[in-house]
């Protein structure tokens, strides 16, 4: 028995009153309506099932004279719950789902009802008055009639689904069977085969959605917190499933820039073109701006991370890792080329004391932020010890990005947008200007293509072209120039060495080929910190370009 | 420089152990837990037979967080004071309190904690269906935890007379990282979209799991439950993870009085 039912409730009687109670309630509450029952008794299915179903027939006739009554409700045995399996979160909407054996044996259940033993009464209540005969004797002849049902066995395999804050479930193989006893014996065969008739409906249908209503009371308030109106709740929830799913209207397109759609077509273009450029070179981007699944690891890879800041100690420690993951990442081309990056201090740095304090923790501190975003609040546990009582821990949460790395925010804040604004626009200079080569990638032999481009007079115009397209030739930087009033001096040193190093990577982001070569950028030795957000401009700026993937096959 | 930890009286010492588990009781008994999970314990506690390696990287200042931390904190006291009476003299005071300086006694310690050893937790606890009547039926849970393995750079900073503590980062470690990829081979088509991890911190850990109790002969126990384990390895980690990892701390205090919490019990020990 893996479930252990709590002995004390069947052994006081306490349990069986309170289904007891329960099912005359749920039996009496949804007379005249012809819906199905929503009783409030979930523990114990087959018994109030039967009931159910059994006063379901004589209601149609509308023979019932009283109210029914449960009687007797009786468990002499515990029932017994069985979990055979579990599974968590096995598709991504259950959290929780499980396979149980019930089984249930010798219950016994006694109802008492009256029913109208008069078949030639008349119902003048609801007709108008002229149409009613005067009639000398209309008596109802009303006969009590007791239902037991004993020997009560039940063994069915149910699945289990457990949502957020719901119980699915759903009745796979069912053994059912019983006794069934009538006062009145004439009516015992009819009632007994109609009952055992609707079975199936009862759980296939039935149960399962009484439990599933029931259970978002268990979750929500624990135990009782009465007088849900489930019905409500069942016409909520049908209601709105009627409702529109999203609707994609041409005014959502409306809201894409005309860049990204240029961006998004060339991507189109370059897929149906079945161009190998973007995969044959050691770039994170063919297309500006556009990173692709295959190169994803390469830029994952660039992410600050301890092992781009101590590469040298890695390469030393594990070669044979190193040899793998690059294999692995050339051969495959879709998806398949990532291998988890582990960030780790390689322990010779730690051996020789050439790591710097202060860089590991900013590290850490910007994977934070990165994996978090913006508005995350950081845990930061204050404990009490003084007075040495145990007191009240106090958790203070700051905003991370206060707390943390208040030395770069002031670069950080005028960083990104610029560098962004900047791209925008250039990538759309660089589509105007350069058309052709962005649009549709040639299906030309890769050797060529260097030679093809260096002549391409527009490709060295680049620069110049967009600036004036834009905003003049003399004024330079239209965007970086209002310098923030936070920046003090040093960082305003940092920011005009940005300024250099966007217009390396203007030139450089565009594409690998100038020059009549390929463009490696080995300038920046190391990954820089002072871009906050990692935007994918932010990060190409300053990292090493191609300097972990094997070197391009051709002149550099 | 490392420590030397004299483990062979304190590992298999039965008293300790029990105090030990004793005080993880203690600490257990005073979450609140949500309803449907009862009698949560701690059924047994060894710390093993394996010392954990520490070693002792560095002493220097404290990092510059720290102070910021503690400066922002009395700023928001010392605000909050001000509000009710504001006096003269306070005012003149939380201005000198305001910046904490560096002084010559603060000092951190950044150490290298190594451990791998055998140390054996064992926790039981109940699921419980409050339905009809409380704990109406209940589902017991073992689980057994063992193989714990880490190997951080933690650091640990005094200033103030408060103590810090937080771990910095994982130290590469052959060992751990083959039982990493042991742990959860296919964990990356999953994770895919993660990138990359910041800390993982327990490197290595084995929980067995046992749902269900064996009462009578009939029945059946379910034994290592494969993703229960794995989700409940996934939601330690990320406990540990947002709660003791740079840049989040835990701060300990050993100021006598300090914030309105404490005023009264402060006032009752005089």
């Amino acid at each position: 028995m893996s479930f252990r039912f709590n002995k004390a409730t069947f052994e006081d009687n306490s349990f069986n009153e309170q289904i007891r109670e329960k099912l005359t309630h749920a039996l009496n509450a949804d007379s005249g309506s012809g819906s199905q029952s929503k009783s409030a008794n979930a523990s114990n299915s087959a018994v109030t099932d039967e009931v159910k179903q059994e006063t379901k027939g004589p209601k149609k006739l509308d023979i019932l004279k009283s109210g029914i009554t449960v009687s007797k409700v009786n468990f002499p045995s515990i029932p017994q719950l069985e979990i055979l399996d579990l599974d968590l979160s096995a598709q991504s909407k259950s959290l929780l789902k499980g396979i149980c054996k019930i089984s249930c044996k010798d219950a016994m259940l006694e109802i008492n009802t009256e029913i109208e033993a008069n078949l030639l009464l008349l119902y003048t209540n609801n007709g108008p008055a002229f149409t009613t005969p005067r009639l000398i004797s209309n008596d109802s002849f009303t006969v009590p009639i007791t239902m037991t049902f004993d020997q009560i066995e039940l063994e069915a395999i149910t699945n289990i689904f457990v949502k957020n804050t719901s119980v699915g479930i759903s009745f796979n193989d069912v053994n059912l069977d019983f006794n069934f006893d009538c006062s009145i014996k004439l009516l015992q065969s009819s009632i007994e085969k109609r009952l055992k008739g609707s079975m199936e409906t009862v759980f296939k249908d039935v149960l399962p959605s009484v439990i599933f209503s029931m259970s978002q009371r268990w979750f929500t308030h624990g135990e009782t917190t009465g007088g849900y109106p489930e019905e409500k709740l069942q016409q909520h929830v049908e209601s709105q499933s009627h409702l529109p799913r999203v609707i994609l209207e041409d005014s959502d397109l409306e809201d894409l820039s005309p860049a990204t759609m240029l961006r998004l077509s060339t991507l189109v273009s370059s897929r149906q073109s079945l161009s190998l450029n973007p995969t044959a070179m050691n770039t994170l981007s063919a297309i500006p701006g556009c990173l692709e699944r295959q190169n994803l690891h390469r830029f994952n890879s660039r992410v600050p991370a301890l092992s781009n800041f101590y590469p040298d100690f890695h390469a030393a420690e594990a070669p044979d890792l190193k040899l793998l993951g690059r294999s692995v990442s050339s051969n495959t081309i879709v998806g398949g080329g990532y291998n988890q990056q582990l960030n780790t201090l390689p322990q010779r740095v730690l051996d020789e004391r050439s790591y710097n304090l202060n860089t590991i923790a900013s590290v850490q501190s910007r994977i934070y932020e990165r994996s978090n975003g913006d508005n995350t609040n950081l845990r930061r546990r204050k404990i009490k010890m003084g007075g040495r009582n145990k007191s009240k821990i106090q958790v203070s949460k700051k905003l991370e990005r206060k707390a943390s790395v208040p030395d770069v925010e002031g670069i950080a804040e005028a960083g990104p947008p610029t560098s962004l604004s900047n791209n925008a626009e250039r990538s759309e200079a660089n589509v105007r200007n350069t058309p052709d080569f962005v649009h549709s990638p040639r299906p030309v032999s890769v050797a060529q293509s260097p030679e093809l481009l260096g002549e391409n007079s527009a490709f060295f115009n680049i620069p110049h072209l967009q600036l004036s397209a834009k905003a003049g030739a003399n004024q330079t930087y239209p965007v970086v120039s209002p310098p923030t009033p936070k920046l003090n001096l040093l960082e305003e040193a940092q920011s005009l060495n940005r300024r250099r190093d966007l217009q390396k990577l203007r030139s450089s982001l565009y594409s690998p080929m100038r020059n009549s070569k390929f463009y490696v950028t080995r300038e920046m030795e190391r990954p820089i910190l002072e871009h906050k957000g990692l935007s994918f401009v932010g990060l190409a700026q300053g990292l090493k370009w191609g300097s972990e993937d094997l070197p391009p096959p051709y002149g550099c | 420089m490392s420590f030397e930890i004299n483990w062979e009286n304190l590992g298999e010492d039965r008293v300790i152990n029990d105090s030990l588990k004793e005080f993880l009781n203690s600490q257990l008994q005073a979450i609140d837990l949500p309803s449907y999970v009862s009698s949560l314990q701690v059924t047994d506690f060894r710390l093993g037979e394996i010392p954990p390696n520490i070693i002792l990287q560095e002493i220097s200042n404290p990092l510059n967080e720290f102070y910021e931390q503690i400066s922002n904190e009395k700023r928001a006291s010392s605000r909050r004071r001000e509000e009710p009476n504001a006096k003269e003299e306070f005012a003149e005071n939380t201005e000198q309190v305001c910046d904490s300086l560096p002084s010559e006694s603060d000092l951190q310690f950044l150490v290298e904690i190594d451990y791998k050893g055998d140390m054996q937790i064992d926790v039981s606890a109940e699921l419980a269906l409050n339905y009809p009547s409380p704990s109406f039926m209940t589902l017991p849970v073992k689980l057994s935890i063992s193989d714990l393995g880490m190997h951080v750079l933690c650091l640990v900073a005094y200033l103030s007379n408060q103590l810090f503590i937080s771990f910095l980062c994982d130290v590469a470690d052959p060992v751990l990282d083959a039982r990493e990829s042991i742990i959860d081979p296919g964990n990356s088509i999953f994770l895919g979209k993660k990138g990359l991890e910041r800390i993982s911190l327990i490197r290595s850990i084995k929980i067995e799991s046992e749902i269900g109790e064996q009462n009578n002969v009939e029945g059946s126990v379910l034994r290592s439950v494969g993703k229960l384990e794995q989700f409940l390895l996934e939601a330690f980690r990320n406990i540990v993870k947002t709660e003791a990892a740079w840049p989040s701390w835990i701060n300990l205090d050993f100021n006598e009085d300090s914030s309105d919490d404490d005023h009264d019990y402060d006032e009752l020990q005089r």
